[in-house]
């Protein structure tokens, strides 16, 4: 493989509860994504996607295990570090739309900016204007969000991640709550992101319509990662 | 616009409650408090309507009720201060006024002298009921007295201290609250006074006038350096007399307490109503925590949420307090509302506000963005 990893995770384990009802759900989980390439994780619910999406973004700390984001060990520094880190590189996306219902779909992404960066309001106006044309939304964003689509409101969901130009995009079923018609437009536009910005996107989801749009799909199977659906694992 | 004001406004529902009460707490304390000024000034009215910039009285006196007769001769004292251009007695105590219907009445004897420029008579006195009050004997009452002390209006006798008096003239705006004030001339106040019938030669008040009034608080702090006498200015003692019968009927005690128990209502509504929106949107705020955005920024917001709820509400008070205030006033009570009152009101449930938004600020602690991955 010609360039570097992004991000390398090693040995990850993590589990929930303790003594005898301790659920592991990740067991010796290790990967690595590369700049510019959609990973799709796939896996039964309950699997532990949700999980390792946390553990490799900075949200949710390993028991073991090591994660290593552009030469530095994300869970060795400190949680203000981890923050800024987050801060600089990192968008996320939901599930749910979690939009302020009372602000604009503009506002929404002017308060990112202008809240993360300190940009200014004409430089937040500039960006954000940029933002809405690419997501189709030039004409909404002055439309308050509890009276957008859910695919409306999604793409903003989506503008609000890919903002600050992030180098990693992690997105927790960004379709999950759309019809495909919709769903298609926004991994459309995260693989776009990914494909432009050379970003490292890391998409959780069970729709296989998505399967076209990742250079890697892997799949979580009772917290092990495998190249394989889980159809095809023996169980014990 | 700020952010925590667009919300603010695209979502009044929300936080009504939140500018209700503040606006409430607002209100009562600012027309408690209006209500207890205006009882008060009833008590300094003597004071308040007459020219005199200086009063002389007995030792340690702490209300215009509680003087004790002072010699008459002290007059060359005061008038011996360079900047004292007009000193006279003044007569204030208690009698009995037979009521002609039957039984009697304690009421407040206030003579004093009568000419044009005289310093103790309420301002309120024409120049024709001053001369009609030279006939001794004649009196002048408030006219919502009447009913009190017996007598159908202007004409009418009575009994004051064994003497006839008769009503020569009536006045608004002097009602007292205890014992009616009976206004007239000094010679007829010893005729109907008790005490002064004992005491010969004696004034229950020296009045003084300055040239510039402006010099009266130091010729009464001169005045005050002898032991046998308390002098003040007019502002003075109308506040001393105000505030000792605050602190003695305890009604400051109770206004203060009722005060306290209003912003506490007051901040129980308007930080549960912040602490209910933030809590709305845990998930949002979870989000830009993701992405990096620090806690202070939402706690910024949470705490301008409160500044605005807090302005709002005293703006809307400021009506609802004027009308109020004039509805009490046409009912009778007396409402005095200066504009340090208004600061006041303003500034505690503004401060209260704020308080709810630091108590609010605890709803922040349950925004975690893994709660978003599930
Ligand atoms: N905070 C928690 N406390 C205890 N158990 C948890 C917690 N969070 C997740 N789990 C458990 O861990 C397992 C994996 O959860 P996770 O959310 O990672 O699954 P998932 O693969 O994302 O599932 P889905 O597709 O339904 O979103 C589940 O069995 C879940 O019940
Ligand atoms: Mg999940």
């Amino acid at each position: 493989m010609p360039d570097q990893p992004a991000l390398i995770a090693r040995n990850l384990e993590r589990s929930y509860g303790e003594g005898s009802s301790t659920a592991r759900v990740l067991r010796d989980v290790s990967i690595e994504l590369y700049p510019g390439r959609v990973v799709l994780l796939m896996g039964p619910s309950g699997s532990g996607k949700s999980t390792l999406l946390a553990v490799l973004s900075g949200l949710l700390r390993p028991d073991r295990g090591e994660v290593t984001i552009l030469g530095r060990s994300l869970w060795t520094i400190r949680e203000s570090a981890r923050e800024r880190f987050r801060l600089e590189h990192f968008g996320f996306i939901f599930q749910g739309f979690n939009l302020f219902p009372s602000l604009t779909a503009a506002e929404q992404l002017e308060m990112v900016v202008r809240w993360g960066e300190g940009a200014s309001p004409r430089e937040a106006r500039r960006r954000v204007g940029a933002m809405l044309d690419q997501l189709g939304l030039g004409a909404r964003g002055h439309i308050r969000a509890d009276q957008l689509s859910g695919g409306e409101k999604q793409r903003v969901a989506v503008g609000r991640a890919l903002l600050k130009n992030p180098r990693f995009c992690f997105a927790d079923e960004p379709t999950g709550s759309l019809d495909w018609g919709h769903g298609e437009q926004v991994i459309r536009l995260l693989h776009a992101a990914a494909r432009d910005q050379g970003a490292v996107l890391f998409v959780v989801g069970h729709d296989p319509r998505l399967i076209p749009y990742a250079d890697r799909v892997v799949h979580m199977v009772d917290g092990r990662l495998s190249d394989e659906p889980a159809s095809l694992e023996p169980t014990l | 616009m700020p952010y925590s004001l667009k919300i603010l406004c695209r979502e009044p529902r929300r936080y009504l409650p939140a500018v209700l009460a503040v606006a409430f707490s607002d209100l009562l304390i600012t027309v408690q408090v209006g209500l207890l000024l205006g009882a008060l000034s009833v008590l300094s009215l003597p004071i308040d309507h007459a020219a005199a910039d200086l009063w002389v009285a007995s030792p340690d006196i702490q209300s215009i009720e509680l003087g004790y007769p002072i010699p008459e001769s002290w007059r060359s004292l005061l008038a011996s201060q360079p900047e004292v251009i007009a000193t006279e007695p003044y007569l204030y105590g208690y009698s009995y006024w037979r009521n002609p219907r039957g039984g009697s009445e304690v009421c407040c004897v206030i003579g004093s002298r009568l000419e044009s420029g005289a310093l103790g008579v309420v301002s309120d006195l024409s120049p024709t009921l001053r001369d009609r009050l030279t006939e001794p004997g004649s009196v002048v009452v408030d006219e919502t007295e009447l009913e009190r002390l017996g007598v159908d209006g202007v004409g009418g006798i009575a009994e004051v201290a064994g003497r006839r008096v008769r009503v020569v003239g009536l006045v608004s705006g002097l009602k007292s609250l205890g014992p009616p004030y009976i206004f007239c001339s000094m010679r007829t106040a010893y005729q109907i006074q008790p005490l002064f019938r004992d005491y010969p030669g004696h004034t229950m008040y020296l009045l003084g006038r300055c040239r510039n009034p402006s010099d009266a608080p130091a010729v009464a702090a001169r005045l005050r350096r002898r032991s046998d006498l308390s002098a003040f200015t007019s502002g003075e003692f109308s506040a001393r007399t105000q505030f000792f019968w605050a602190t003695r009927t305890e009604a400051g005690i109770g206004m203060g307490f009722t005060a306290m128990l209003s912003l506490l209502v007051g901040m129980a509504v308007t930080s549960q109503t912040l602490y209910a929106a933030t809590a709305a949107s845990l998930r949002e705020y979870a989000v830009l925590r993701a992405l990096g955005i620090p806690r202070r920024k939402m706690a910024g917001l949470v705490m301008a949420q409160a500044l605005w709820v807090g302005l709002a509400g005293i703006t809307l008070a400021m009506p609802l307090i004027q009308a109020l205030a004039s509805s009490g006033e046409s009912a009778g009570a007396r409402v005095v509302l200066p504009v340090w009152l208004y600061a006041l009101g303003s500034g505690l449930t503004l401060s209260m506000a704020l308080l709810s938004g630091l108590a609010a600020l605890r709803s922040l602690r349950l925004v975690e963005p893994i709660t978003l991955l599930r």
